[in-house]
């Protein structure tokens, strides 16, 4: 028998990535500070992020350059200021015009990615101090350092950070679905990337993330089926503390009594994907 | 904004300045100091072999380009205030029973301004790849290749902050003083051979890119619209890859040494994280 077996923090990607929200920012930050040593992502969760982050570089600054380069070009303007806001207010009512004409039924990811990027430039020109100009060649050439250098920044958390290289089982996966609904895919992987370590190493790892919607509202379902802690940040640090007092995953599960149907199913797909027996 | 990088005269990476490895010597009784003079001459051969790994185009006449080359990397070193700091380091670093002082009054702001001038590197590639139809991955692996070299002189000031402490409560004793400098140069060869070749790789790029695009020796390194078309497809792929590969070993050695550290909060409000993270949120959707 044994107690105290506790891995660490299995983190969602958007543990490791800005958050909009202060509080669920502060919080993140706070566990990182703390347990960083004790939290590490699974190998999906961190090509999951690194994928999305290069995507949205892509999109950006190949936009910059197909499309607002060449407009910028064409209106043979030699020294931009903050005073040109309304020449690019028309570029992007343009812009969004003719996607909406071109993809009319699939108009609305490209208009608010063409709109984030409209903000992004605003805020950029708004930026600039009355009377500095800047010739449209520099200002873009900045724009894009700029987020060749946050690009960077952004996907280092997820270098840095220990990352167990793990292939969740589609045995697992398929159950996860089917018993707690949760609808994006890859979500389901990570959770059945962290159950699989945690019944193959016999120690408790904790989920953290701050999806409230496909996976926290369902933490309760989860460890009753699965036995996987899930938790927001702000609650990590106590169920770690909590979780040193339970036996270890595997003989915490045999010890359930009456399993149910569902324990059933899942202690059976273990035992046939794993080869772990996991009920008494 | 870095609007102001471009004023500052910092140019394209198109040169090997293999600046940044300082071994550390209790006394140089090994070699005479590389004097500035011979610095800048054994700097501009060390570019010029480069020459040898890249086909160069037949328009221009690799006597012309070397001559040219020549002229431009001499003019550019005696221009560069950071190649010359170098070299004054470097020669601190090979005496630190003497020099210890020095070398760590002037080692951190060079770093400094050695990180600025990599900003402005990225600046210029990206200027680049805007007046360009190259492929993305060509300001990619660039860029990368310079943050990782970033990253590294980050790990550098911290270790070597480490080693001064140590450093100065063993400057009466030789051995251990000794030993420290002997520990110091052990961790930082491999990171300055990686970081040799990054540079190596990414100026043959450059180098690539520029002459191919460049109709007679007037037009090496001015600005142009660079095309595609020009350039052998299978030899820029392999250009990159070969970059990117040593990036990423670059990357592995840094995470070795690298604390981790969450997303810094500076950047929390910052409108290109936010663009970033809106159209990360609209694509994954």
């Amino acid at each position: 028998m044994s107690f105290g077996q506790v891995e660490g923090f299995f983190l969602d990607s958007c543990i490791l990535l800005p958050h909009p929200l202060e509080s669920v920012r502060k919080s993140s930050d706070l566990l990182l500070k703390e347990s960083g040593n004790r939290c590490m992502i699974c190998s999906s969760v961190k090509k999951e992020a690194i994928n999305l982050i290069e995507r949205a570089y892509t999109i950006i600054v190949s936009d910059i350059r197909s499309n607002l380069k060449p407009f910028l070009g064409k209106q043979g303007i030699t020294a931009l200021t903050n005073r040109h806001g309304k020449l690019l207010a028309d570029f992007f009512a343009e812009r969004k015009k003719s996607i909406r004409l071109q993809f009319p039924e699939r108009s609305n990811v490209r208009n608010e990615i063409t709109g984030t990027i409209e903000n992004y430039v605003s805020v950029q020109l708004h930026s600039m101090k009355d009377g500095f100009t800047i010739t449209p060649d520099d200002f873009l050439s900045s724009l894009v350092t700029n987020l060749t250098i946050i690009e960077h920044e952004l996907k280092a958390p997820f270098m840095g950070i220990k990352t167990i290289d793990i292939d969740p089982d589609i045995a697992i996966t398929s159950l996860l679905i089917l018993k707690t609904l949760i609808g994006n895919p890859k979500d389901v992987d990570h959770l059945a990337s962290a159950l699989k370590y945690q019944f193959q190493t016999n120690k408790w790892v904790i989920f953290v993330t701050v999806d409230e919607t496909e996976i926290l509202g369902k933490q309760n379902r989860i460890f009753e089926v699965f036995a996987l802690q899930c938790t927001k940040p702000n609650w990590a640090l106590d169920y770690y503390s909590s979780m040193t007092r339970l036996k270890s995953p595997i003989e915490y599960y045999q010890e359930i009594h009456n399993y149910t149907s569902e324990q059933k199913e899942f202690a059976d797909k273990i035992q046939k994907s794993m080869g772990i027996k996991i009920t008494s | 904004m870095l609007s102001d990088q471009a004023a500052k005269g910092f140019s394209l990476p198109k040169i090997i300045r293999n600046d940044t490895s300082f071994p550390l010597e209790f006394e140089n009784i090994k070699d005479a100091f590389k004097d500035y003079k011979t610095a800048i001459s054994e700097t501009i051969e060390d570019n010029l072999s480069l020459l040898e790994e890249i086909p160069i185009p037949e328009h221009l006449s690799i006597d012309i380009l070397k001559e040219f080359l020549r002229r431009d990397i001499d003019s550019d070193l005696r221009k560069d205030e950071l190649f010359e700091k170098a070299v004054e380091i470097g020669r601190y670093a090979k005496s630190m029973n003497n020099s210890m002082d020095s070398y760590f009054r002037e080692i951190f702001t060079y770093h400094e301004k050695l990180k600025q001038d990599m900003d402005s590197k990225i600046f210029h590639v990206s200027k680049m790849f805007l007046n360009s139809d190259l492929p993305l991955s060509f300001l990619k692996s660039i860029g990368d290749s310079i943050l990782v070299e970033k990253d590294h002189t980050d790990i550098f000031d911290k270790e070597i902050r480490k080693e001064w402490r140590n450093l100065l409560a063993s400057r009466s004793n030789r051995p251990k003083f000794e030993k420290i400098c002997d520990t110091h140069n052990l961790w930082i060869k491999e990171f300055n051979e990686r970081q040799k070749q990054m540079e190596r790789q990414r100026v043959k790029l450059v180098w690539y890119v520029d002459f191919n695009n460049s109709s007679n020796i007037d037009e090496v390194f001015k600005d142009k619209f660079v095309k595609k078309s020009l350039l052998d497809e299978g030899i820029l792929r392999d250009l990159i890859s070969e970059l990117q590969k040593i990036v990423q070993e670059a990357e592995k050695l840094s995470m070795s040494r690298l604390e981790f550290h969450p997303f810094v909060e500076k950047h929390e409000t910052e409108s290109d994280v936010r663009a970033i993270l809106e159209i990360m949120q609209i694509i994954d959707r």
